[in-house]
């Protein structure tokens, strides 16, 4: 289900809505409990404003934590544009036979995608209950690769990609070859891939005004602090690197992970109504009925 | 075309904000270096006027510019460890500058600071309200009088908590937005809690505050942009950017920011609604993307100008967002620039010299 679909079921949805709230509005006054007499409700509080898609599926299916079918997760696999503009997830993830279906991941059945991928690293892409946003389908449905605008058509195990992660795997620490192998890779203009901006264009200082995300990639200070971290503080930044452990290390995932589906424009809203609606059915706990 | 597509495209032009291809920029002009000052500090921080002079600050020093003097008429060593990090902000003769360690006052001409403030945990961005210094220690914000130094007033959010971001001021009321997920309007008199709103799952913290009118615009770490009423912090509007909100411009009933989607973004702050916006990237290549933006949008009654890392001053017309000029820059410079006026304009170089520059005539 595409936008434009989702964007005329919640209107006809809202509408449908409101016409029973009307008359149910005639026929009783006392506190609703069903979710559309709490829907009812809301409304006559003044309590629901509504600008948008977004807006109606917040209101709608998430604010009130509508339990979200496993059917409805099995059309968005099925459907192409349904993250944004790109083919549909079971075009490539069919599977779990590697030969045809890539990281032999089926996102064709409810217990494949549980299972996640089956090739080897064999992993998971989620934790049913958790927060999906982290993990690698949230990761790969909203997260844009970087350097901003690098082709989807880069491979990730280039020298410098695998400079950088040997540095993480083999503890991340300040020594004389990170400052004159590693560091010089995140200030270098396309160090990574043709054509791509330094890391440190965006990343460079936690000053006034803020570096994006707050992150500092000019200094091994800044790079251990980690994200977020005028806000949050030194302490409660958000780790980018994890000594020993590149794959856990957002710094190394957002460097060789592409978003999905496979050429989408960064400028696509990463935050879709059905990336929002996918990953609530992770934190639901994945249901497959 | 497809349904997604042609959605957004009517929406789009019933907004008026007809989509276009990334605008064939303007061959690029280039601004004139006027003068030239050498502050020998590399890491200047964006410089702030006051009383018709530039205040400015980095690693190791803070000074003042007088842009019809050819040499500096202060410059002192600030002694502060790890190097100011927000712009320096003066009245009535004296100067606020610090760092995330310590925070101190001089006034211009002498060497030796009024006063100075060792952070217990963490200094934040400060504010001045006439000769009251409010900033963040940690999750206490001090209210500090400007000349003294002494304490005034404390008021402590939630403890865990950092208010790194600066406060803001309207009347005789104070709003900070730590990152205890709050609100809170203080009276600046003697910092008694007013209201305070919690909204920690919208919002987790405020940053870049600024007041038009009765309306608190405030980005938050989530992406948006709050328009909240000054009066009791209810949401008056929001805008979803798409991604991260590095600041925003606000000023006369507009407030300005760059979202890396790719747009330029000119909101009205009474409504919440798109004026205008103007695309700067399509991340798929060529020449007329622009770099990424992390110096503050400045603009003055006409033009909104906007300072890209690839070292271009993009220019585009107030009203409707029209590109009206991309200048180049004579050398590569810090992310920030500030308006003088009379088209001249301040920048400081990678080498640490302030640069006073002058536009070109241009084109409507």
């Amino acid at each position: 289900m595409n936008t434009a679909i989702l964007s005329r079921c919640t209107r006809t949805l809202l509408a449908g809505l409101l016409a029973l709230g009307s008359m149910l509005a005639l026929a009783d006054t006392t506190l609703p409990t069903t979710l559309n007499h709490k829907w009812l409700q809301d409304l006559r509080d003044g309590k629901v404003k509504l600008e948008g898609d977004h807006a109606a599926v917040g209101a709608l299916i998430l604010g009130r934590d509508i339990p979200i079918p496993y059917d409805y997760v099995a059309t968005l696999m099925r459907t192409p544009n349904a993250f944004g503009q790109g083919p549909a997830c079971i075009v490539c993830h069919s599977s779990g036979n590697p030969a045809h279906s890539y990281r032999g991941l089926n996102l064709s059945t409810c217990e494949g995608i549980r299972a996640g991928s089956r090739e080897a690293p064999s992993r998971p892409i989620f934790q049913p209950g958790e927060k999906g946003s982290k993990h690698i389908l949230g990761r790969r449905l909203r997260n844009n690769r970087m350097p901003l605008g690098v082709s989807f058509s880069i491979s990730g195990d280039n020298p410098a990609y695998a400079t950088v992660r040997r540095w993480i795997a083999d503890g991340a620490v300040n020594s004389a070859h990170f400052r004159k192998n590693v560091l010089p890779l995140f200030a270098r203009d396309g160090a990574f891939a043709p054509d791509t901006p330094a890391c440190t264009t965006c990343h460079m200082s936690n000053q006034e005004p803020p570096s994006f995300h707050e992150l500092d990639l000019s200094t091994y200070e800044g790079i251990m602090l980690g994200a977020d971290s005028v806000a949050k503080g030194v302490n409660n930044a958000t780790k980018i690197v994890i000594p020993g452990n590149p794959d856990a290390s957002s710094l190394f995932q957002h460097l060789v992970e592409d978003r999905m589906p496979p050429g989408i424009s960064p400028t696509e809203d990463r935050d879709h109504p059905n990336t929002r609606i996918l990953l609530r059915w992770i934190e639901q706990g994945a249901r497959c009925n | 075309m497809n349904p997604a597509r042609r959605q957004l495209l009517a929406g789009a032009l019933a907004l008026g904000l007809a989509p276009r291809a990334l605008a064939a920029g303007k061959a690029p002009g280039q601004l004139t270096t006027l003068a030239r000052w050498a502050s020998g500090d590399r890491n200047l921080v964006p410089v702030s006027l006051s009383e018709g002079k530039l205040l400015f600050a980095g690693e190791r020093t803070l000074g003042l510019l007088d842009p019809a003097a050819s040499t500096l008429p202060w410059q002192v060593a600030h002694s502060i460890a790890g190097g100011a990090r927000f712009r320096p902000r003066g009245h009535d003769g004296i100067v606020l500058c610090g760092g995330r360690t310590e925070i101190a006052a001089w006034r211009p001409g002498e060497q030796q600071a009024l006063w100075r403030y060792r952070a217990v945990d963490q200094i934040g961005t400060p504010c001045l309200a006439g000769r009251l210094a409010c900033f963040g220690d940690g999750h206490k914000l001090l209210a500090v009088d400007l000349e003294s130094g002494r304490i005034l007033w404390y008021f402590a959010a939630i403890a865990d908590t950092r208010i790194s971001y600066a406060p803001v001021v309207a009347g005789d009321t104070l709003f900070v937005g730590p990152g205890d997920g709050r609100l809170y309007a203080l009276s600046l008199a003697d910092g008694q809690l007013r209201w305070h709103v919690d909204r920690m799952q919208e919002w987790q913290y405020l940053r870049q505050l600024h007041v038009d009118g009765t309306t608190l615009v405030a980005g938050s770490y989530k992406e948006k942009l709050y328009g909240l009423d000054t009066g009791n912090g209810q949401q008056r509007w929001e805008f979803s950017a798409g991604n991260f909100i590095n600041s925003q411009h606000v000023a006369n009933g507009l407030a300005c920011l760059w979202s890396p989607t790719g747009w330029v973004y000119a909101i009205d702050t009474a409504s919440g609604k798109i004026r205008w916006r103007h695309r700067t990237n399509d991340y798929r290549g060529g020449v007329h993307n622009w770099g990424a933006l992390m110096a503050e949008l400045v603009s003055n009654d006409k033009e909104v100008h906007a300072l890209d890392l690839n070292n271009v001053l993009h220019v585009l017309a107030r009203d409707d967002g029209r590109a009206l000029a991309d200048l180049k820059l004579p050398e590569p410079v810090r992310p920030f620039v500030t308006l003088l006026g009379d088209r001249r304009l301040i920048c400081a170089g990678n080498s640490g010299d302030l640069l006073l520059l002058e536009m070109p005539p241009l084109s409507a």
